[in-house]
């Protein structure tokens, strides 16, 4: 099944089996994908969505120098760039951080999904304003949260975000992303992410080793980045 | 913190691999080479001695 992850433990039990069914009936085309593979070009019409089913893929701006600020982190069963189905193109670039497996979705098809199935489009809705409240918290990440709380804030989220889809036990998850990527995500340089990481591991709060993460405790993550994961409506 | 947001809990700075890094209070996480570090301390200096002449004036004018 494609579609195994999308929505679950947030609103999977709305989603019915003929709408499940008609969702993987739209897909064109699973594919797997390098790592920094560029998916959606800014400015640029786009026909399809992409599904992430396997990997890490990110939403980035670049300034005029070239510097990076990633704006999202997307996570296995994130229906990643439903935004440029209504816009038609989107204001940023999406990319693969590792290697990805992804199912496309082509417009037309959801132009049709939209006509037939109210239930679902509300699910689709529902995912897309998602990303706007995980960017409103990025927003409040960002502009509140000094160094080591923007680190561990980042951390708390994506292991909420694949703990909901089975990919962390709480404690210990995959994570593919570089010391740089992180600093892109969180507005510091590589060698300030260092730094960070290294007081978390200190304070005896997590530690990033060999693309794997382990939290020693979570709750003190939480307590120390202000990180209320309601915004992500997981259930349970 | 008041409620105009200004803060009286001072920033953190540190050295790390050739760079001066700025930490907090709020929002403040900025890496800078050691030249662009000194030239932001001598304008936070100058800064914070007129913000100072300016709280006395006040005192005075009240």
């Amino acid at each position: 099944m494609i579609f195994a992850d999308f929505l679950r433990n947030r609103r999977r039990e709305q989603l019915s089996a003929s709408d499940l069914a008609a969702l993987e009936d739209s897909v064109w085309d699973v594919q797997k994908t390098r790592a920094r593979q560029l998916i959606a070009h800014a400015r640029q019409p786009i026909r399809m969505s992409t599904y992430l089913m396997e990997g890490f893929i990110c939403r980035y701006m670049d300034d005029r120098n070239g510097l990076r600020q990633l704006v999202a982190v997307h996570v296995p069963g994130d229906f990643v760039d439903l935004h440029g189905y209504p816009l038609g193109r989107l204001d940023h670039d999406v990319a693969t951080l590792g290697a990805c497996k992804i199912a496309l979705v082509p417009h037309e098809r959801l132009d049709r999904l939209l006509v037939e199935r109210p239930n679902l489009t509300k699910l689709l809705w529902f995912s897309t304003l998602l990303d706007a409240a995980m960017h409103r918290e990025w927003i409040f990440r960002l502009g509140r949260l000094d160094a080591v709380a923007r680190v561990a804030h980042f951390f708390c989220e994506i292991e909420a975000k694949l703990r909901a889809v089975g990919l962390s036990d709480g404690q210990h998850f995959a994570f593919p992303l570089t010391q740089a990527d992180l600093g892109e995500a969180c507005g510091m340089t590589s060698v300030h992410i260092n730094r960070m990481l290294r007081e978390l591991r200190e304070r005896n709060l997590m530690q990033v080793q060999r693309n794997r993460v382990t939290i020693s405790d979570l709750s003190a993550l939480r307590r120390l980045s202000d990180y209320d994961p309601s915004y992500l409506f997981i259930e349970g | 913190m008041p409620r105009d947001g200004v803060f009286d809990q001072a920033g953190e700075a540190y050295a790390e691999e050739g760079q001066v890094m700025l930490d907090g209070p709020d929002g403040v996480a900025v890496s800078l080479t050691p030249g662009a570090a000194e030239q932001t301390a001598r304008a936070l200096l100058r800064a914070a001695s007129d913000a100072r002449r300016q709280l006395d004036g006040r005192e005075l004018e009240s």
